[in-house]
């Protein structure tokens, strides 16, 4: 079927290479496999898929670079697949523009729900984004600026609002502390790591259940935050 | 100069130097009249000095005055004259004191003829007797240097030798030696020692000021039988007298002995070292393959039961052994990570990449992904959020508390609790207590289950690599925190147990706080 979406899997590692094809394609998806970054960036200009998976570990260019050079013609999200111990590497790859990442050795559920995300990411980019965000009991109305749990609603002060409808308009994403904090407070306070845990907090207070056990403000940690939709 | 000076003074003390000629005299007017021309004139000198005092006495004509006591004045001058300035001074000197005793006091005077047969044969044997006297006098004098000199290289080399089997550190060494050689030459010295074939040499010099710029006027090679240990360069701008090369030679060769033992020894405890952890590994290796070989059997049943059709994929039995081939490859993945991890703790590569970082939360997030591993245990996080934001790697602090709460859950019984408590220590640290129901142990392994592969030796009861609290103590000193455990009084009746972890962590990040947001209104 012409309707598959198209995934182009970017790693040179064998084993991952069949076990991403076989995996996909039983999914349901259409898959191309590139051994190097090189190859991978030839593949994505000629059939632009519908979401990239990238290994971190090429053997012929750094993944933040594919990433970089993917993002200057592209929007397709891309998914990074990461060593354990490469936790600079992963967010220097995000902050270029990777939409989320996995750590191997990952688990299929895991990836599939992430490939799944990642599709639905790339099919709204050029829709309006829906105004009303729902997850849990929990639904934030970035229009109007109101935010509702169980109905009622729930007072946030205007930083809160904005840290929470950022994190909201990007949806199970991995974003990293550096662009929450130059989307909401500006160039001047990326590294004010400081601000995010405070914030983070007081909204995890308001908006959770369990603050200690969040399920909508996800922390990832030495990386950044996740809003949840699950 | 100063040795003029000395022997000046050892002269004006008169006769009660005599019993210092053989020795410190002797030695400082060897040592000063180098230049035997010098000695030819002071030979030479004092003979006229007598001669003038023997013409003086005999213008005075006393009573007493003859040609024998002329004699025997000169022979004495001769044989002092030879005792200080050596023997072809000497045997100068016996010539003129001869020819002065004709010139002035045998007749005809003031002429080298002999008139009287009688004092040709006096003249004769005078000649004769002043020369032997030089030749005894100066063979005594040389031995009595010779004697001198070696007592005070024995005195030298035994200081050496003393300084040289204290110490185990060829820097010392090195710097030693130079020290002394400069003393003793009075010369710019430099001294390169190698303990180990392999490093580039230790270098020592002294004086320290910079080296000069020409070749060494001397070197002198460090080694034994067995091994070359260096050199010793010597910068002097008079060349060493053969006494000082011996001494510099028995130097060189005195600290190629102790460099060898030197050698020697780090061998040794190389070799010993090697032996323990050669054992050690040989200890991991039994365990981590036993280790290994759980999950992989479980992973290879599995695969193969279910390739063959003998299980099949969709049934309970298929889907139970699919979880087991999954638990299996997560404790695999656990194994291999906390392997990674020690390795790199052991390099210095981990680092920690630090951010300001919420306790509470690291806490109860690694609390929550403990759930199933501490299932029969009650855990309790008590972490006050009004906890100052901490500087720390959130991955590795994560880690630590899963590792401390899975050694909790492996060896507190079931039933009991497992605590986390974090409290601000002082300005400096913060401190988190992990705390179990687990049994107490000896004292003495209090710190040692700290060690790397402790549990290797009681390896049977529990699960495990035995690297869990390793890695965690080797995360805590990377972020410049402590971390012990003790025994504890258990809650309630239980005496016997109760064990806690204790760590603390710095609160501030290159000596700054947390720089906290403006507050809202």
């Amino acid at each position: 079927m012409s309707t598959q979406p198209t995934i182009l899997v970017i790693d040179d590692e064998m084993q991952i290479q069949r076990a991403l094809r076989k995996i996909l394609s039983e999914h349901g998806y259409q898959v191309e496999v590139a051994a190097t970054g090189e190859d991978g960036l030839a593949l994505a200009a000629a059939n632009p898929p519908d979401a990239i998976i990238l290994d971190l570990g090429l053997p012929d260019m750094d993944g933040a670079e594919v990433c970089e050079k993917l993002r200057a013609w592209t929007q397709t999200p891309i998914l990074i697949l990461s060593a354990r111990d490469n936790q600079r590497q992963k967010v220097i790859a995000l902050d270029k523009g990777a939409d989320d990442y996995l750590t191997k050795p990952f688990g299929i559920e895991e990836l599939m729900a992430r490939v799944r995300v990642a599709l639905r990411h790339g099919a709204h980019i050029n829709k309006t984004a829906d105004p009303v965000v729902k997850s849990g009991d929990v639904e934030i109305d970035l229009a109007r600026h109101i935010v509702t749990k169980r109905g009622e609603e729930v007072k946030l002060t205007a930083t809160e609002f904005k840290l929470l409808a950022y994190l909201a308009r990007n949806p199970d994403r991995v974003l990293t502390h550096h662009a929450i904090l130059d989307a909401v407070w500006g160039m001047e306070y990326v590294d004010q790591v400081e601000y995010l845990r405070v914030y983070t907090r007081q909204l995890r207070a308001k908006l959770e259940d369990d603050p200690h056990d969040p399920r909508l403000l996800l922390t990832e940690p030495g990386v950044g935050y996740r809003f949840s939709m699950a | 100069m100063p040795n003029n000076i000395s022997l000046c003074a050892g002269a004006k003390r008169g006769r009660s130097l005599t019993r210092m000629l053989p020795g410190n005299l002797a030695y400082h007017a060897q040592g000063m009249m180098k230049n035997s021309g010098r000695r030819f004139v002071v030979a030479l000198a004092l003979v006229s000095a007598v001669t003038s005092a023997l013409v003086l006495l005999q213008e005075m004509r006393g009573a007493w005055f003859n040609p024998p006591i002329v004699m025997l004045a000169y022979l004495l001058a001769i044989s002092l004259i030879t005792q200080w300035t050596g023997f072809y001074p000497g045997v100068a000197a016996a010539v003129t004191a001869f020819l002065s005793f004709n010139f002035f006091f045998i007749e005809p005077r003031r002429t080298l003829l002999v008139s009287d047969t009688a004092d040709v044969i006096t003249l004769a044997v005078f000649l004769v007797v002043g020369l032997v006297i030089s030749s005894v006098m100066a063979r005594a004098r040389r031995s009595a240097i010779e004697a001198e000199q070696r007592e005070r290289d024995s005195t030298r080399f035994y200081e050496l030798s003393l300084v040289l089997i204290s110490t185990r550190d060829a820097g010392e060494i090195a710097q030693t030696l130079a020290e002394r050689l400069r003393e003793i030459l009075k010369a710019t010295v430099e001294v390169s020692l190698r303990p180990d074939p392999q490093t580039p040499p230790i270098i020592a010099q002294s004086p320290a000021a910079k080296l000069p710029a020409t070749p060494p006027s001397q070197t002198e090679a460090v080694k034994s039988a067995r091994g070359d240990f260096g050199e010793i360069r010597i910068w002097r701008a008079k060349p060493l007298l053969s006494g000082e090369s011996r001494l510099l030679r028995t130097f060189a060769g005195e600290t190629a002995l102790v460099m060898e033992r030197l050698r020697t020894a780090k061998s040794e405890m190389r070799a010993a070292v090697l032996e323990e952890s050669d054992r050690l590994k040989t200890a991991l290796l039994g365990s981590i393959s036993h280790e290994l070989r759980t999950p992989l059997a479980a992973i290879s049943a599995g695969a193969e039961g279910l390739r063959s059709g003998l299980i099949s994929p969709n049934s309970d039995a298929g889907r139970e052994t699919l979880d087991d081939v999954r638990e299996a490859s997560q404790r695999l993945t656990r194994l291999v990570n906390n392997m990674l991890d020690m390795s790199r703790i052991e390099s210095g590569a981990l680092k920690p990449d630090r951010e300001w970082a919420d306790l509470s939360e690291i806490a109860s997030g690694a609390a929550l992904r403990s759930r199933a591993e501490a299932a029969r245990h009650v855990m309790e996080v008590d972490v006050p959020e009004s906890l100052p934001l901490l500087p720390v790697d959130p991955v590795q602090i994560d880690q630590v508390f899963t590792n401390l709460i899975s050694n909790s859950a492996k060896y507190a019984p079931p039933g009991t609790r497992i605590r986390i408590l974090a409290r601000v220590q002082d300005d400096a640290f913060a401190r988190v207590e992990v705390l179990n129901e687990s049994p107490h142990i000896p004292s003495e392994d209090l710190t040692r289950i700290f060690d790397q592969y402790y549990r290797v030796t009681n390896a049977d009861k529990v699960m495990g690599t035995g690297l869990g609290l390793s890695i965690c103590k080797g995360i805590i000193e990377a972020h410049g925190g402590k971390m012990w455990a003790e025994n504890r009084l258990g809650d309630g009746a239980a005496k016997d147990r109760g064990f806690a972890f204790y760590f603390t962590l710095p609160r501030t990040w290159n000596g700054a706080s947390p720089k906290m947001p403006p507050p809202e209104v």
